[in-house]
C-alpha cells in the first residue's frame, strides 16, 4: 500500500480524475440484499438456482436486481465455483449454480469502497465515492478467482476504468490493484471524511453431508462464523453464530433477524439480538421459513489508510426448516 | 402316555424360553395409511432408534423409490430429521435398510436381540421413531419411546394424525 500513500498525499495535493467503477453496492442504505437459493439442503449432488434483489420486503422482487458483479461461489474444498446462466433483470438477477461435489458452499458478495465528503477552499460542500474491487490494493492481473468478471483493476496510472471483461476473462493489465482510488478531491479541501466502506452479502447451500471448508472466514470486514452449520436449522432449536471483525470477536454487536413473507402478515417481527462478549450470538428460530439477518459496525480503524473511517456490513440469508 | 409327553414338551419349551437374552424380540409394525385425493404417491418412510440426546442409535428401515434411478435419492432429505440425524452420512442402498416405497396397509420389521442391529443396542432408554414424507402430501414425525432390553413383554403405540398411522411397538424380554 506504500505506493499508494505516495500518491495520495495527506494534503491530496495531485488533482486525479474522478472514478467510479463498475460494482458500485446499491446506494439506498434503507434497502436490504438477499440473496435467496432455491433450497439449501439436498440429499445430493446437483443443480439450484438462486434469486438476488434488493428491497425492503423480504423476499419479495419489487425494486432493484442485485448487481452480481462482485458474486464469489466457494466450494466445499475451497475452490471457486462458476455460476452459469447469470441474467440481471429490471427487479432481480438471477443465476444456477452446479453443486458438483458434495458438501458446503457458500455464496457471497462483498464490496468495498470508499467514499466521503470534503469542503473546497472556498466552504463548498462535495460528495465522492470510489471503489468496486473486492478488497483494498492487491496486484491486478487474470481476474484474481472472481468468476463473474469483477471490474478488472485498471491499467497502469490511468483511472480505475470500468473494469476488464466480465465471465472471468482476465481483468486489465496488471495495475495497482483491485480498487483504484482516485477523486476530485483539490488543493486547499478541507474537513476530509473518508469513510472505508466493506459490505458483504452471503448465504449458504448443503449437497449430500456437510462440512465447513468454504465456512472458513477471511479475516476482512464483518464475517459470520458459524458455531452451528448455517444448514442445520429448524424452527424451536438455538443455535450459536459468532461474529468476527478483522478476524476479531465482536461483543456487543446487534444483529437484525426478519423472518421472510414480510407481504402476508401486519408487523415486520423483526427481532434484534446482541452478541455475548466472545462476539456470539444464541437465539432460537421461532417458525420455519427463509429468514435474512443484518449486523453493522461503525469505527475509526479503518484497515484501508487511505480513510479515516470505516463501515462494515453482513447481511445473510438461512432458511429454517420445519421440526 | 400322552399327558408325559405334553409335560416334558412343556419342561422343555419353558426351560428354552427362560434362556435369555437372546430370544429378545423387537417388532414394528408401520401402518401407511389410506389418504383421499386426486394425486397419491407412496410415502418415503424412515424407522429409527434414537438417543435420548437424538444422536440415532441405529437405522430401522427406509422406504424410498428405489426404482427411480434418476431421482429417487433425491427425496430422501424430505425426510428432514433422518435426514439431518442420520441420512447425510450415508451412501444408498444401505444394506438391510433400504427398501422401495410401501403400499398402504400395515408392515412389519421384526427383529432380534442376538442379530444385527439390536445385538450391539446398549441398554438404555430410546425412541423408536417414523417419519413419512409424501410427494404432493405431507410431513409426519411419530416417536415410542421405550427401554432396552425390554424387562417385560410390552405393547407400546404412537399414532399418527395425517401421514402415518398407529406405529406399534411390540417388546420380547
Amino acid at each position: 500500500m506504500k505506493h499508494l500513500q505516495k500518491r495520495v498525499a495527506p494534503t491530496f495535493a495531485p488533482i486525479l480524475a474522478l472514478a467510479v467503477a463498475a460494482a458500485l453496492p446499491v446506494a439506498a442504505e434503507a434497502h436490504s440484499p438477499f440473496i435467496v437459493p432455491s433450497e439449501t439442503v439436498l440429499s445430493r449432488t446437483g443443480w439450484i438456482t438462486v434469486d438476488g434483489a434488493v428491497g425492503n420486503d423480504l423476499f419479495y422482487f419489487n425494486h432493484a436486481p442485485l448487481r452480481l458483479d462482485n458474486l464469489k461461489v466457494i466450494g466445499p474444498d475451497g475452490q471457486a465455483v462458476t455460476p452459469e446462466n447469470v441474467n440481471t433483470g429490471k427487479f432481480r438477477s438471477t443465476f444456477d449454480l452446479n453443486l458438483a461435489t458434495p458438501g458446503t458452499y457458500k455464496l457471497v458478495l462483498t464490496n468495498s469502497g470508499l467514499n466521503g465528503q470534503y469542503e473546497t477552499a472556498s466552504g463548498e460542500k462535495k460528495r465522492f465515492r470510489s471503489g468496486g474491487g473486492r478488497g483494498p490494493g492487491g496486484p491486478g492481473g487474470p481476474g484474481a478467482g472472481a468468476p463473474v468478471g469483477a471490474g478488472g483493476p485498471g491499467g497502469a496510472g490511468g483511472p480505475g476504468g470500468a473494469g476488464g471483461p466480465g465471465a472471468g476473462g482476465p481483468g486489465g493489465p496488471g495495475g495497482r490493484g483491485g480498487m483504484e482510488f482516485t477523486t476530485e478531491i483539490p488543493a486547499g479541501a478541507k474537513n476530509i471524511q473518508i469513510t472505508q466502506q466493506q459490505s458483504r452479502n452471503e448465504t449458504f447451500v448443503t449437497a449430500g453431508k456437510p462440512n465447513d471448508t468454504a465456512l472458513k472466514p477471511t479475516g476482512e470486514g464483518l464475517e459470520l462464523v458459524p458455531v452451528t452449520h448455517p444448514n442445520d436449522l429448524f424452527a424451536g432449536e438455538p443455535i450459536s453464530f459468532k461474529f468476527v471483525l478483522d478476524g476479531k470477536p465482536v461483543p456487543n454487536l446487534e444483529v437484525e433477524v426478519v423472518p421472510g413473507a414480510t407481504r402476508y402478515r401486519n408487523k415486520r417481527a423483526d427481532t434484534k439480538f446482541t452478541t455475548d462478549k466472545d462476539g456470539v450470538l444464541t437465539m432460537t428460530w421461532t417458525d420455519a421459513g427463509m429468514y435474512w439477518m443484518e449486523a453493522s459496525v461503525q469505527d475509526d480503524k479503518p484497515t484501508d489508510k487511505r480513510a479515516n473511517k470505516r463501515r462494515a456490513s453482513y447481511v445473510a440469508t438461512f432458511e429454517v426448516l420445519p421440526p | 402316555m400322552r399327558a408325559s409327553i405334553c409335560a416334558s414338551a412343556l419342561a422343555l419349551f419353558t426351560a428354552l424360553g427362560a434362556s435369555t437374552a437372546f430370544a429378545s424380540e423387537l417388532n414394528v409394525a408401520v401402518e401407511v395409511p389410506r389418504l383421499e385425493g386426486a394425486e397419491y404417491h407412496r410415502p418415503y418412510v424412515a424407522v429409527w432408534i434414537e438417543r435420548e440426546d437424538q444422536t440415532v442409535a441405529t437405522n430401522l428401515a427406509v422406504w424410498y423409490e428405489t426404482g427411480n434411478r434418476k431421482e429417487g435419492t433425491k427425496w430422501l432429505s424430505d425426510l428432514r430429521q433422518w435426514w439431518r440425524r442420520s441420512g447425510r452420512d450415508q451412501t444408498f442402498p444401505i444394506d438391510g435398510v433400504t427398501g422401495p416405497t410401501r403400499p398402504v396397509g400395515t408392515h412389519q420389521l421384526k427383529f432380534t436381540g442376538d442379530k444385527s442391529p439390536l445385538a450391539s443396542l446398549a441398554a438404555g432408554k430410546y425412541k423408536l421413531v417414523v417419519e413419512a414424507a409424501r410427494e404432493a402430501g405431507g410431513r409426519e414425525v411419530v416417536r415410542v419411546p421405550f427401554e432396552w432390553p425390554a424387562k417385560s413383554a410390552q405393547s407400546l403405540t404412537g399414532k399418527g394424525s395425517s401421514e402415518l398411522g398407529t406405529i406399534a411397538l411390540n417388546l420380547a424380554p
